[in-house]
């Protein structure tokens, strides 16, 4: 087990310096950089800059030189300093802005996850062992829709309806009354009348999705002979599921966690930006808009490193989880 | 702007507007600490207000009344953005700056100012004990320093400031003591004053001697080790980060350095990327006219939205106090209008200042030959203007809303040239076809006329995609174009790729954009369509860099008419007598009637703004402009909530 962990560590460096050197390359790839992107805005304004100050400045930020020396102040940076650079339109050290974002991402994303899970579980379980019931039709209905919604729409109308008929304060996670307060039970209450909205967005196309796989998976094993032996052997209904065939079903959840941790990054970009909300997912669509490079070139990479720990993680899981994997 | 009054110009641009100082005034009556000081005072931490005010302040009469103290103004920035936005809120301070109805110049940081009688010289006196927002004086060393350590310094003088240049040379600057200083040009600089005001432009006075003094090689030996220590490639990157004078966001990233504006950065935008908060200034040297110190608002919160929707819906709800940026388009009218009461805000009325919704340019530079020449002929751009139904146009895009005009100063205005806003733009294709048949007179088998060498003309419009207008209006010209046999297209482009190919390319058909004045200081200020004075002009980058310098990379000479126009621009630059400068003006607006550079749809109609029903001393009626930076020249700091 050990030396299988050790193993895929050591193959996730070569993976890593590829992802650093694509990132940064793609980032590259549109015409123009940070600067060109900067001018628009002000000439947008009515400003101009004079070509004399735009040498000077594309000089100052070092998008001058070639790609590769670009590139290679950048990672030299990340590996011997652990600096990631400055964010030019943030005037911030990339670390600190990703930092910022972190806390509500993580909030966000756990809860809609936990959701997903508290809703997916139960309903995957019923709609395995009821199968073609009403019952089951009824959510499978419901699950399509939800896999078919896209979910920045969903988010709009929920904001409308909450606009329209709650007069709620839309967009963000706070009201602008307690974004400044101290932690009390007021912001708490304010804080959960903003997050119902993200979190059954982001939670339902999720939970259609899990559904799915759940009763697929469950459907396949309560057929095995195993389940009719312990049936046989008179187990109550409840035990005979929920100790076998759920335990075994459930490995798609565990695969999940894998995708987890890049999610909390850049998952449901559209939706936050849509809802105004502050995670990473809008800052990054920012960065790349903005030609930002180094905030964008460190997001990516962020994510790359996210997705192996993810799948490192997934994986060891489902080793303990089910030993079949590991002898394999 | 309505008309232009000549009065105020007149005070602007000649000598002698000798203001009545008013000392004593704010003395007389004690005036009255603000609520959000009071403790910080009554600590001792802070001075009393009659200590922190300059002995002169300026003092602004509101426009409805006297308000009081207390309060945030809501507003937002959608993104990380472009930061401009800021300086019409919060940081617009030049020495001069423009009266509410962008009649003229009134004074401002300068209690008072002159010139000599060919507009060579000028005088501006300070306001004595004025000081930064940190307490600390604000005086002559702090100009100078901007003049000698950052205008005048190897390697930081880079910037634009082109209303301190006349007669090819930089402006000199002479301290004759704390408050007194002089600007010697080496040509007359007649609109010296009137530019000085122009949105973020004067830097004079964002220039903290004592704070940047530190990171300035010339005062700190150690600046070079210390800026590489911070994460920056050199002193002078560090320097200008701080400063924040280049690059317009890093003036509000910093809520470190000192300010003279009404409201100093608390929370700057990038410390957070959720919102930013800017704070009442205790050092803020206006006050009104019972003596209170202003501003009267608290403070300014700017949540960051990535969204204009979602700006939408807040300010449906009314969470926007003031705003006009973003939300306020055409298609949102409806919608804010309907949810008035819900939200309880109103609308005002921005009257626009732009020359055309939108000006089609054909590449007069264009690199290739035949293009060139074809472009180059005035007959065949004005087929291609008679060719457009205008009103079609206008119906469909503008909802009705609009007058048909070609980019030019509008009716009413002294300036007026009828001619130059009204030629070609009768909708008459027999006309068109009639020129066209002259120039281009061979078509091929789908009726598309062909050019000298046999091959189809085709014209291909280069726009940023994220003008929504622009496409709009391309969608119904396009067959307009075709239907007198022309073959115009459009190639829209993502604005990153529209800004390597046209704004700094050369090898383009043509564009379309907008902006360029339309009347009074706006024209005289910004003519791009009526003469190349700027690279801007993208009809002829070819012609401007000729004439900045013949030896410059993309230089094409001009015709004479054109040579003609650009030095009676320079005249109008150099004149100190407006009535010089007015007749020179319309002899530009003249050739350029004859040049017929390019052609537009229609004037702008009035936009609108978003104004909570609390929000009080804010006008109806604001220019619209970023030179005037709406709404800062009406004394954001006079608004108050009640």
């Amino acid at each position: 087990m050990l030396a299988y962990v050790a193993k895929r560590v050591l193959y996730m460096i070569p993976t890593l310096f590829g992802m650093s050197l694509i990132a940064f390359m793609i980032i590259q790839l549109p015409p123009g950089d940070y600067l060109t992107s900067l001018l628009s805005t002000m000439a947008d304004g009515g400003q101009n800059l004079d070509e004399a100050t735009i040498a000077r400045l594309r000089a100052q930020y070092g998008l001058d030189q070639p790609v590769y020396v670009q590139y290679f102040v950048w990672i030299s940076g990340i590996l011997t300093r652990g600096d990631f650079g400055y964010s030019f339109e943030w005037n911030q050290p990339v670390s600190t802005l990703i930092w910022d974002r972190m806390g509500s991402t993580l909030l966000i994303s756990l809860a809609s996850l936990l959701l997903v899970w508290a809703i997916s579980l139960p309903i995957g379980i019923y709609s395995a062992v009821k199968r073609h019931s009403f019952g089951d039709h009824a959510f499978t209905l419901l699950g399509f829709i939800g896999l078919a919604v896209p979910n920045f729409i969903m988010a709009l109308t929920l904001m409308y309806a909450s606009y329209r008929f709650l007069g709620q304060s839309v967009g963000g996670i706070f009201s602008p009354d307690f974004v400044d307060a101290p932690w009390s039970l007021a912001k708490l209450t304010d804080l959960l009348s903003h997050m119902w909205i993200p979190v059954i967005v982001i939670a339902m196309s999720g939970t259609a999705a899990m559904i799915r796989i759940l009763r697929a998976n469950l459907s396949d094993e309560l057929s095995k002979p195993y389940v009719i032996t312990a049936r046989a052997k008179g187990l109550p209904e409840r035990k005979v599921i929920l100790k076998y065939p759920v335990r075994i079903a459930l490995n798609p959840f565990v695969s999940s966690i894998g995708w987890v941790l890049p999610d909390l990054v850049s998952g449901v970009t559209i939706t936050a930006i849509v809802l105004n909300l502050p995670t990473a997912g809008p800052l990054l669509l920012r960065a790349l808009v903005g030609q930002d490079m180094y905030l964008a070139g460190s997001f990516i990479l962020l994510m790359g490193v996210l997705t192996l720990v993810g799948m490192l993680i997934s994986d060891i899981l489902l080793a303990v989880l089910d030993p079949r994997i590991r002898f394999n | 702007m309505q008309g232009f009054s000549r009065r105020a110009f007149l005070a602007a641009s000649t000598a002698a507007v000798i203001m009545p100082a008013m000392p004593g005034l704010a003395r007389a009556a004690p005036a009255k600490e603000p609520a959000m000081l009071d403790a910080l005072v009554k600590a001792g931490s802070l001075p009393a207000v009659a200590d922190r005010l300059p002995i002169n302040p300026l003092i602004v009469t509101p426009l409805d009344r006297v308000g009081t103290h207390g309060g945030d103004w809501n507003s937002a920035i959608v993104g990380g953005g472009s930061l401009s936005m800021l300086f019409r809120y919060q940081a617009y301070e030049p020495l001069v700056r423009y009266a509410p109805d962008w009649s003229g110049v009134v004074p401002n940081v300068a209690e008072h100012y002159e010139s000599n009688a060919d507009a060579t010289e000028f005088t501006f006196r300070l306001r004595k004990g004025m000081k930064w927002s940190d307490g600390e004086p604000f005086t002559t060393e702090d100009v100078m320093f901007w003049y000698e350590d950052i205008f005048n310094y190897e390697g930081l003088n880079d910037v634009g400031q082109n209303h301190l240049r006349a007669g090819g040379k930089k402006a000199r600057f002479e301290a004759i003591d704390d408050v007194t200083f002089k600007v010697i040009f080496a040509a007359p600089n007649g609109l010296f004053p009137l530019r000085l005001a122009w949105a973020n432009d004067d830097q004079t006075t964002r220039a903290p001697k004592h704070y940047l003094k530190q990171f300035h090689i010339k005062y700190n030996p150690n600046a070079e080790q210390e800026a590489k220590t911070k994460g920056a490639s050199g002193w002078i990157q560090l320097f200008q980060r701080e400063a924040g004078l280049v690059v317009d966001n890093e003036f509000f990233q910093n809520s470190q350095r000192p300010v003279i504006h009404a409201w100093k950065m608390a929370i700057a935008p990038g410390q957070s990327t959720d919102r930013a908060v800017a704070e009442r200034n205790p050092y803020y040297w206006k006050v009104d006219t019972e003596g209170n110190q202003l501003p009267y608002l608290d403070r300014i919160v700017y949540q960051m939205v990535a969204d204009p929707q979602v700006l939408l819906l807040k300010a449906m709800q009314g969470e926007i106090d003031l705003m006009d940026q973003y939300i306020a388009t055409p298609a949102n009218r409806a919608v804010l209008y309907d949810s008035q009461e819900q939200g309880k805000f109103g609308l005002y009325t921005l009257t626009s200042t732009e020359t055309n919704e939108m000006v089609f340019q054909l590449n007069l530079n264009h690199p290739n030959e035949a293009k060139r020449k074809l472009y180059n002929n005035k007959e065949f751009r004005a087929a291609l203007s008679m060719a457009l139904d205008r009103q079609a146009i206008i119906d469909t895009v503008f909802i009705g809303q609009g007058t048909i005009s070609q980019p030019a100063v509008r009716a009413g205005d002294p300036l007026y040239n009828e001619r130059l806003a009204t030629q070609f733009t009768q909708y008459d294709p027999d006309a068109a076809n009639a020129l066209l048949d002259k120039i281009l007179p061979n078509k091929d088998s789908e009726g598309f006329r062909l050019d000298e060498s046999g091959k189809r003309a085709t014209i291909i419009f280069e726009i940023d995609q994220a003008r929504a207008t622009f496409l709009d209006i391309f969608q119904l010209a396009l067959p307009m174009f075709r239907a007198v046999g022309v073959d115009v297209q459009m190639r829209s482009m993502d604005r990153s790729l529209w800004e390597v190919r046209v704004r700094q390319g050369i090898e383009y058909d043509g564009t379309a954009h907008r902006f360029g004045g339309n009347g009074g200081i706006a024209a005289i200020l910004d003519p791009r369509y009526f003469i190349p004075n700027t690279t801007e002009a993208l009809y002829a980058k070819g012609w401007q860099l000729w004439y900045r310098d013949p030896a410059s990379k993309g230089a094409v000479e001009p015709p004479q008419p054109v040579k003609d126009a650009l030095q009676r621009y320079d005249r109008v630059l150099g004149s100190p007598d407006p009535e010089v400068q007015r007749q020179l003006m319309a002899e530009i607006l003249e050739i350029a009637a004859d040049q017929f550079y390019v052609f537009g749809v229609c004037l702008p109609s009035d936009s609108y703004g978003v104004v909570r029903n609390d929000m009080q001393n804010v006008p109806k009626t604001m220019p619209n402009s970023w030179g005037y930076p709406t709404p800062g020249p009406a004394n954001p700091e006079t608004f108050f909530k009640a």
